[in-house]
């Protein structure tokens, strides 16, 4: 989610003249949760997953949540790896694990590693089988792909819309019968004009809209 | 004995910078669920990062210690005109951010790295996320330490022994074996110590380059990192080993550290 | 002649140019005030310091000539030295310390054992074997270093200033050991002293430096 909102910066800033500057902290949905519970002066977080958002909400930090996009997992393989030709499914990554092939997930405890988890068990596959090592986000987990220390990983499918263009990684999809989705939340930790200008920004069709048409998300 | 006095403003100075430095580390003591302690040590995840630790930390030090020693040797004895470049490259770990030192292993040894891209292609060998990653990554931070503090005995060591050893008929080698190592056996000892422990906590450059992955290449601090955010206690208990052990390791060494040699 | 010497030793404003031959069963004295240089001679002559010019040679090898680039390192020098600040291997025992030079030419240890007490009962040191260097007085010390000098039967043996640090006691006792000890030596002595009585008591022979 982190380069949509690079861009959006712009677009929020050009339509909102009042605000002069929007500041983004990037990192993995659970550790930017529990920097919120411990008083981190934020003012809208917007997260990856529901069980993330959950935690901010039950520590009362939050005002109102909305779910404004979700997503599916995909295969991400670089394009130089040796077994490019031979992943084809979920159930090859863990096939190849003999012939040396380097997978990675994201950690169990983010939401691309829940929504890994959850597509493995679909599959009939345990973490285990397939990992060599975990990220602590789904960022650190394409990057290592596309640098060539990875062969493959599990990743969000509009990571792979993002990758397929700089060509140094291919995407192979996952079958709906074995895919999962999960949502994106923003939501507003208080009640400063500001803030709720940003959530509306986010909820708002438009910005939703592109999010499918342009990053590959999927409607909320 | 009558004890100096000491001004009291200096006092109070001295007691802040105390406080600074003890206050984190009681409050790791005071905050750890102590009556969970057993069952969340005897863990499976926290038995094998703290197996993972001590496996890979204790080779790193041996590691360091096989080849830190004779570079010790080198840079104590020769005297060639790049001595003081080759001693800042080897110290040079010490300072620099481990992740940092993560990505230029990465660099060099990764699967398209300057010589990782050989291993890989011709030999098949890739060593990013490996166990052995996790060593390299530790041998690569931890081995200066060794070398400063063996450097520093070499070169205080007497030459006179030495010199008599040669004129006994002994070779360089057997000097090297029979009087100089001897001499510098405290300083051996202090020097891997502090390398284990300094393998002990290596975070950044492991990560970067070992990546983490239970079982396989979590470490104690890699494993507290991500509990921190999830399971806060059991990170709480898991620093309170490391604490343990890096205190343990400053306490034997106390003697030799801080009442000087 | 055991040893000869044709050049100039030392460095800067301490070079000074010497020749001089020590036969087999020579004891060769080599006086003159501090700082002029007699150190650096046995320093040379062991190897642990090279000749500026001229040559070296023992009887059976030329140890040091720079103009051919002729060296023979330390080690493979046939000749042993008690140096003026003892140095014995503090971490070794009196026994360790005197069987050092037989073990570093290949002897075993049982041959070097045994060759290292006999050598230290001749020098009166017998029953101090397991003792270390830390325990023994100046005078004990000295005698121990002769010890490990003798034992690996050297052609030429280096003596610098054998008897200075020792206490007046331990002097008398050791001149008389000296002379004694030397007189059975096969090989060439250079011994270097700045005490006359030294001199009369030991040496066959004297090359003044002044």
């Amino acid at each position: 989610m982190a380069p949509v909102f690079v861009d959006a910066e712009e677009q929020f800033l050009t339509t909102h003249p009042c605000v002069t500057n929007v500041s983004f902290s990037y990192g993995s949905s659970a550790t930017l949760a529990a920097q919120i519970v411990n008083g981190s002066p934020a003012d809208v977080f917007v997260s990856a997953s529901e069980k993330t958002m959950i935690i901010v909400s039950d520590s009362g930090h939050a005002v109102n949540t909305t779910l404004f996009a979700r997503n599916s997992g995909e295969v991400m393989v670089n394009t130089s790896s040796r077994f490019i030709d031979k992943i084809t499914s979920i159930a090859s990554l863990s096939e190849s694990s003999k012939a040396g092939i380097k997978v990675g997930l994201c950690v169990a405890t983010a939401p691309c590693g829940a929504l890994a988890d959850t597509i493995l068990g679909n599959a009939g596959l345990s973490r285990k089988e397939i990992a060599d090592t975990e990220s602590p986000s789904v960022e650190d987990l394409v990057s290592k792909i596309e640098m060539g220390e990875l062969d493959a990983g599990i990743v969000y499918h509009s990571d792979c819309v993002y990758a397929q263009k700089s060509k140094r990684a291919r995407c192979v999809s996952i079958p709906t019968v074995e895919n999962a989705t999960n949502g994106y939340y923003v939501a507003a930790l208080n009640t400063r004009n500001v803030t709720q200008q940003f959530v509306d920004f986010v909820s708002n069709a438009t910005f939703t809209t592109s999010l499918q048409s342009k990053y590959g998300f999927l409607a909320p | 004995m009558k004890s100096q006095r000491v001004s009291p403003a200096l006092k109070v100075v001295a007691f802040i910078a105390a406080i600074f430095v003890a206050l984190p580390l009681l409050s790791i003591f005071v905050r750890v669920p102590w009556s969970d302690l057993g069952e969340m040590l005897s863990q499976k995840s926290t038995r094998e990062a703290l197996l993972i630790s001590l496996q890979t930390s204790i080779i790193a030090a041996t590691i360091s210690c096989i080849f830190g020693v004779p570079l010790a040797w080198f840079l104590a004895r020769s005297s060639t005109k790049w001595l003081s470049v080759l001693r800042v490259i080897c110290i040079t770990p010490m300072v620099l951010p481990p992740v940092v030192g993560g990505i230029a292993l990465l660099t060099a040894f990764g699967r398209r790295g300057i010589l990782g891209q050989y291993l890989y292609d011709w030999f098949n060998v890739s060593l990013p996320f490996t166990r052995t990653a996790v060593v390299m990554a530790q041998v690569f931070v931890a081995m200066p330490f060794l070398v400063l503090a063996v450097e520093a005995a070499f070169r205080q060591s007497d030459r006179g022994l030495e010199e008599a050893a040669r004129t006994m008929g002994a070779s360089p080698s057997r000097v090297f074996f029979t009087i100089a190592l001897p001499a510098a056996r405290p300083a051996i000892i202090a020097g891997l110590a502090l390398a284990w422990a300094r393998s002990l906590g290596e975070f950044g450059a492991s990560i970067t380059f070992a990546g983490s992955f239970p079982g396989r290449t979590q470490t104690l601090p890699m494993a507290v990192y991500e509990l921190v955010s999830v399971d806060y206690r059991l990170s709480l208990v898991l620093s309170l080993v490391l604490v343990f052990i890096s205190v343990g390791v400053l306490a034997a060494m106390r003697d030799r550290w801080m009442a000087g040699r | 002649m055991s040893i000869s010497l044709n050049g100039s030793v030392g460095r800067g404003e301490f070079e000074r140019t010497l020749k001089f031959s020590v036969a087999d069963g020579e004891v060769l004295a080599v006086t003159g005030p501090n700082g002029s240089g007699k150190s650096t001679i046995i320093h040379t002559i062991a190897g642990l310091v090279p000749l500026r010019s001229g040559h070296l040679e023992s009887d059976d090898a030329i140890w040091d000539v720079p103009d051919s680039q002729q060296w023979v390192a330390p080690e493979n020098r046939t000749c042993a030295v008690v140096f003026q600040d003892l140095r014995l291997f503090p971490h070794m025992n009196v026994i360790a310390n005197v069987s050092y030079g037989l073990r570093a030419h290949g002897v075993s240890k049982d041959e070097a054992h045994s060759r290292s007490t006999a050598v230290l009962a001749r020098v009166g040191m017998s029953s101090f074997e397991t003792r270390r260097p830390s325990e023994l007085s100046g005078g004990e010390r000295q005698r121990v270093a002769l010890a490990r000098a003798l034992v690996v039967e050297p052609r030429v043996l280096l003596l610098d200033e054998p008897l200075s640090a020792v206490d007046v006691v331990s002097r008398a006792a050791l001149r008389e050991l000296l002379p004694e000890v030397l007189g059975s030596f096969a090989g060439a002595t250079i011994l270097v002293t700045h005490d006359q009585d030294d001199l009369e008591a030991i040496a066959t022979r004297s090359l003044g430096l002044f």
